[in-house]
């Protein structure tokens, strides 16, 4: 363990001390993602000041009936984002999702396409008709039937695309969770009270008292049932922010250029000596090698966590006071940072370990960095391309940033995510570690 | 009974190689190296140095047969046998940005030195690389000399019995050329390090070495100490002459044959691009000969250009055992 510790260490020195490398490793993902984020964000000010993305709804949702309320979710979806014309400007300007989502009800499938492919709107959410029926069963029988809703996007628009997709999700998230639950919990009391007059009884008083007030109004109003909001550190609301989206976004993908950097560095080192030093020594090679590929997961993790405190804190300056912008679960979300560093360690050495030379290591795994930054989102939305949508899946990044950013959102459940990273990163270290071991002959 | 303190059993490499036949890096080598002694092997590039000590330390994997350090295997307890062994690879192998004295603790934790121990160590090393006052300084802003000694110094820390040297004078001005064979000299004198060299210089292994094993093309060709080496050969001495003649006339090189028949050996080679003629004669005694062969050079009214008389040395065993220079 002590030698494990011991090249552990050297290497974080190593990496840390190098200026160039820092430039690279932090400096520049902080630019490019503060770059990004300043032209999505309003500098002198909390809200957000970007052109509201034009996006269509279509509801073929029908409302179902239970115990005597209509629930009609679908609806409650578009309410989220389209406002009553009753407001005034001042309430439709401090909405949030308002404010950043120029929302169009239509009743036409087909113009809500066209419409996107003649570049009237970035993205058309179609809602199913079986929309409220499937999460209704819920009430009954407790079991959430899965619906779709579909995200008709423009793929020139690949950023916009995004933040439209993070904002429905978490909205349908939101939804799910939140919501449901409340309605399922009266359902079920209100069932229980059909056949139990004494539950009965201490509902009616509950009622009466006015207890269940504002959780129905949560579940069963029209209006207002569901809300975006994301909480930050201080469980303050706190308003949707580009700089936590692009700034997971780059951490990430510049991450992976780290990992795929330092494992070469092991081919390097092969070739200068330095690997041959190190297994020279009395210490048993394997350890070696893995205290070599298992320093790459601490430095990512290293560079991951201060590259998302270095956009708070530049986030923090241009809205003058505090604001942590990676949600206010730290253990979630330090958990998160190590799956995927471990996750990018791993695929990084199976990249790398394929490799003859470090010059070829460097042309790999370049070119394996950049691929997977493409298929995580990092460039356009992969999601809005017809039969690639589903090699995103494939990527260290997706499950990574996506991650980050539903943790950003105050969506904490994430664990879909840790376990394919963890597994990604476990099958691909452990084949990076004997292809390593192999081609080294250690 | 002689104890040796490295024993190699018929060590040989081999490599596969796709669409060709497999490649025979070092083929049954067998040595043994004496307690204190400085063992050279000498071979030109590419005769299988490299692969010899990286199996003997431990690197590689031989692909048949082992290798004794002090008692230990280094196949079957590498561990025990590396506690044992040092090395100095051929190249700088050191963490540039890193001082010498990061360097040094980096690897003597490696070693499992720790703490007042191994801050002693490195003082004591450094001392003795004469690099001291240099202790904080990045090895990026050293000169290759420096370096080479800083090199040596990794190697040393953890007092090794046996130091393997992988041509540590590459690159290096004959200043610190000279500096680092003192220093090995003064390893085996003053501490009975035993040194394990390799080098493609003739000049240094005969300078160093106690006892040399010449290899070429991963064989074993010869082993001993210099005088046995040169014995082997006939301790003949070398001549050469260059005359300034495209073409030798038939009739004096028929002359010359004649004059200098066996056991004397000649060989004429003319060259017609660079316009000359290069005569080598190798015989025992062969400067006593040298009048003789200018009388007949003279009678022909040729031009010498050069004359080189060279008493027997591993240079000439190289070429007698293999036919090529060892700088070819």
């Amino acid at each position: 363990m002590y030698k494990i510790w011991v090249i552990i260490t050297n290497e974080l020195v190593q990496t840390f001390g190098d200026r160039n490398l820092l430039m690279i490793m932090l400096v520049t993902p902080l630019l490019v993602a503060s770059m990004i984020g300043f032209a999505f964000s309003d500098i002198s000010g909390d809200s957000i000041d970007i052109d509201p993305i034009p996006v269509a709804l279509v509801n073929h949702d029908d409302a179902v009936d239970q115990d005597g309320q209509q629930i009609a979710m679908g609806q409650s979806f578009v309410n989220v984002f389209v406002p009553s014309e009753e407001l005034s400007p001042e309430e439709r300007a401090a909405n949030e999702v308002w404010s950043l989502i120029d929302a169009v009800e239509l009743s036409d499938e087909n113009e809500a396409r066209s419409g996107v492919d003649s570049g009237r709107f970035v993205a058309a959410l179609i809602i199913p008709s079986d929309f409220s029926a499937n999460i209704s069963q819920l009430y009954t029988n407790f079991e959430n039937q899965p619906t779709t809703i579909e995200l008709y996007a423009n793929s020139e628009s690949a950023t916009l695309v995004e933040i439209v997709e993070t904002v429905a999700s978490a909205v349908a998230t939101r939804m799910n969770a939140g919501s449901i639950a409340i309605a399922s919990s009266i359902g079920s009391l209100v069932g229980q009270a059909n056949q139990n007059p004494a539950i009965a009884a201490q509902l009616q008083q509950a009622q009466q008292n006015g207890l269940f007030d504002q959780d129905v109004a949560a579940a069963f109003s029209q209006q207002d049932q569901v809300r975006f909001e994301r909480q930050n550190s201080a469980g303050q609301a706190a308003s949707f922010n580009p700089f936590a989206i692009f700034g997971a976004g780059q951490a990430v993908f510049f991450m992976m250029f780290t990992a795929m950097n330092g494992m070469n560095s092991i081919l390097s080192e092969r070739r200068e000596g330095l690997l041959s030093r190190q297994l020279a020594t009395p210490t048993n090679p394997g350890l070696i090698l893995f205290a070599r590929m298992f320093s790459m997961v601490c430095i990512c993790f290293v560079q991951v966590c201060a590259l998302l405190c270095a956009m708070s804190l530049v986030d923090s300056l241009f809205q003058r006071k505090f604001s942590w912008l990676f949600g206010n679960n730290l253990l979630l979300l330090i958990v998160t940072i190590i799956a995927i560093a471990w996750a990018a360690a791993g695929f990084a050495s199976l990249v790398i370990s394929l490799a003859k030379t470090p010059e070829q290591g460097n042309v790999i795994g370049g070119v394996i960095a950049i691929t997977m930054g493409l298929l995580g989102g990092a460039f356009f939305n992969v999601a809005a391309l017809e039969g690639l949508d589903i090699v995103r899946f494939l990527s260290v990044n997706y499950w990574g940033v996506t991650a980050l950013m539903q943790i950003s959102q105050g969506n904490l459940a994430v664990q879909t995510h840790l376990l394919v990273l963890g597994l990604l990163g476990l099958v691909t270290f452990g084949a990076g570690f004997l292809l390593f071991q192999r081609r080294l002959e250690v | 009974m002689q104890s040796y303190l490295l024993e190699a059993h018929g060590l040989r490499k081999v490599y596969k190689r796709a669409k060709a036949q497999p490649l025979v890096a070092v083929d049954h080598i067998d040595l043994q190296v004496r307690p204190g002694e400085i063992f050279s092997l000498l071979g030109p590039n590419g005769a299988g140095k490299t692969t010899t000590i990286s199996m003997l330390c431990g690197l590689l994997k031989p692909s048949e047969g082992d290798a004794i350090i002090d008692g230990y295997s280094i196949t079957r307890q590498p561990i025990a046998a590396k506690q044992r062994l040092g090395i100095v690879p051929q190249e700088i192998a050191l963490y540039d940005r890193f001082s010498p004295l990061r360097n040094l603790r980096f690897f003597g934790k490696l070693y499992g030195l720790r703490g007042a121990e191994l801050d002693k160590r490195i003082d004591e090393i450094l001392e003795l690389v004469d690099l001291s006052d240099r202790r904080n300084d990045p090895v990026s802003s050293f000169s290759g000399g420096m370096k080479r000694r800083v090199n040596i110094a990794a190697g040393l820390l953890h007092r090794p019995a046996l130091l393997f040297m992988d041509e540590p004078t590459v690159g290096i001005d004959p200043q610190n050329r000279r500096r680092v064979l003192d220093l090995i000299k003064y390893l085996r004198d003053q501490f009975g390090i035993t040194i394990f060299y390799t080098s493609h210089l003739m000049e240094e292994v005969q300078e160093l070495s106690d006892r040399i094993a010449i290899v070429d093309h991963g064989r074993l060709i010869a082993l001993g100490t210099l005088r046995e080496l040169v014995q082997q050969i006939g301790e003949e001495d070398r001549i050469t002459l260059q005359l300034a003649q495209p073409e030798l006339p038939p009739q004096l090189r028929s002359q010359l044959l004649a004059s200098f028949a066996s056991p004397i050996r000649l060989d004429i080679h003319s060259d017609a691009e660079q316009m000359h003629t290069i005569i080598q004669m190798f015989a025992k005694q062969g400067r006593k000969l040298l009048p003789q062969l200018l009388q007949i050079i003279n009678d022909a009214d040729l031009e010498v250009q050069s004359i080189d008389l060279r008493e027997p040395d591993l240079e000439a065993v190289f070429l007698s055992l293999t036919g090529r220079q060892l700088r070819d």
